[in-house]
């Protein structure tokens, strides 16, 4: 015989084994309440996931902006540096530090502070 | 159609005890079987909309009582032993208890996979195609686990291959 033909012999043996079995039968409403919990229950955590998936993607932009308006073009300089003498100045971003390298150089002096700024 | 309650009523009436015979070959648990058919139909009511007729149900059922069998393989190998040796105590009706036993007993000496392409295509009647489709498996690696269950089987049962 082909591997594809159905083997009725086998079959009649293995159904001499559960030809008699007597199932107990659970409530079929039972069960559809059951299905319908259950399915309620996988679209709930389906959508968590995907609402905790959004929002670490929101959280992530959210630091990265930060982040970005820390940089020297999104800032808005609030400390400035100038040079009486030579007459040049250097809008500083908040936080940032600025250090002088030396307290006299070809462009001139720091304005404020000595060595090291704030 | 399965889709209202009524329906669905009927349609689990008549094709629960055979999923529960179709799981007890696989998982050699009537218990487990039990439970396993029960989940399949609770599995299948949610989806009862999409299902085109009786026979699109069945393979839904089928095919999940498929899925839920191999989820459960470890923890029902552990329990065929027990389950078979009560049935040869002589519990059961005298003379099916005995091939059941022996069935079942034959029945663990092949893999779960050969297990549920052997109870899928020779006692359940599916084709071949339907088998792959419901064991996520290709055409031709059901017919390996077909030709290999079959050869073990009939030489444990006794059972004589088919003229061709």
């Amino acid at each position: 015989m082909k591997t594809d033909d159905r083997d009725e012999r086998l079959g009649a043996a293995l159904d001499d084994a559960v030809t008699d079995l007597r199932p107990r039968s659970p409530d079929p409403g039972l069960l559809m309440r059951q299905g319908t919990s259950r399915r309620l229950a996988v679209l709930a955590a389906a959508l968590f996931t995907v609402a905790v998936f959004i929002g670490a993607i929101g959280l992530a932009a959210t630091q990265f902006g930060k982040e970005a308006d820390g940089s020297i073009a999104g800032s808005r300089a609030s400390r400035t540096f100038a040079s009486p003498d030579y007459r040049w100045s250097m809008p500083v971003p908040d936080g940032w530090r600025a250090f002088a390298t030396r307290s006299v150089g070809a462009l001139g002096r720091w304005s404020r502070d000595s060595a090291r700024a704030w | 159609m399965v889709a209202d309650r009524e329906g669905f009523e009927r349609f689990f009436r008549a094709r629960y005890p055979q999923l529960v015979r179709a799981c007890a070959l696989v998982t050699l648990n009537v218990a487990a079987a039990e439970e396993i058919a029960a989940e399949a139909f609770s599995r299948l009511w949610p989806r009862s909309g999409q299902m085109h007729d009786d026979d699109h149900a069945g393979g839904y059922a089928y095919t999940t009582a498929m899925r839920l069998c191999s989820k459960r393989r470890t923890r029902a190998r552990r329990e065929v032993l027990g389950d078979v040796a009560e049935r040869s105590t002589g519990r059961d009706e005298a003379g099916t208890a005995l091939t059941r036993a022996e069935v079942f007993a034959a029945l663990g000496r092949l893999s779960l996979r050969q297990r549920q392409a052997v109870t899928l295509r020779d006692w359940a009647g599916f084709e071949t195609d339907e088998v792959a489709s419901m064991l996520g498996l290709r055409a031709s690696t059901v017919r390996v686990h077909l030709a290999r269950g079959r050869a073990s089987l009939r030489e444990t049962l006794g059972v004589k291959e088919p003229e061709a």
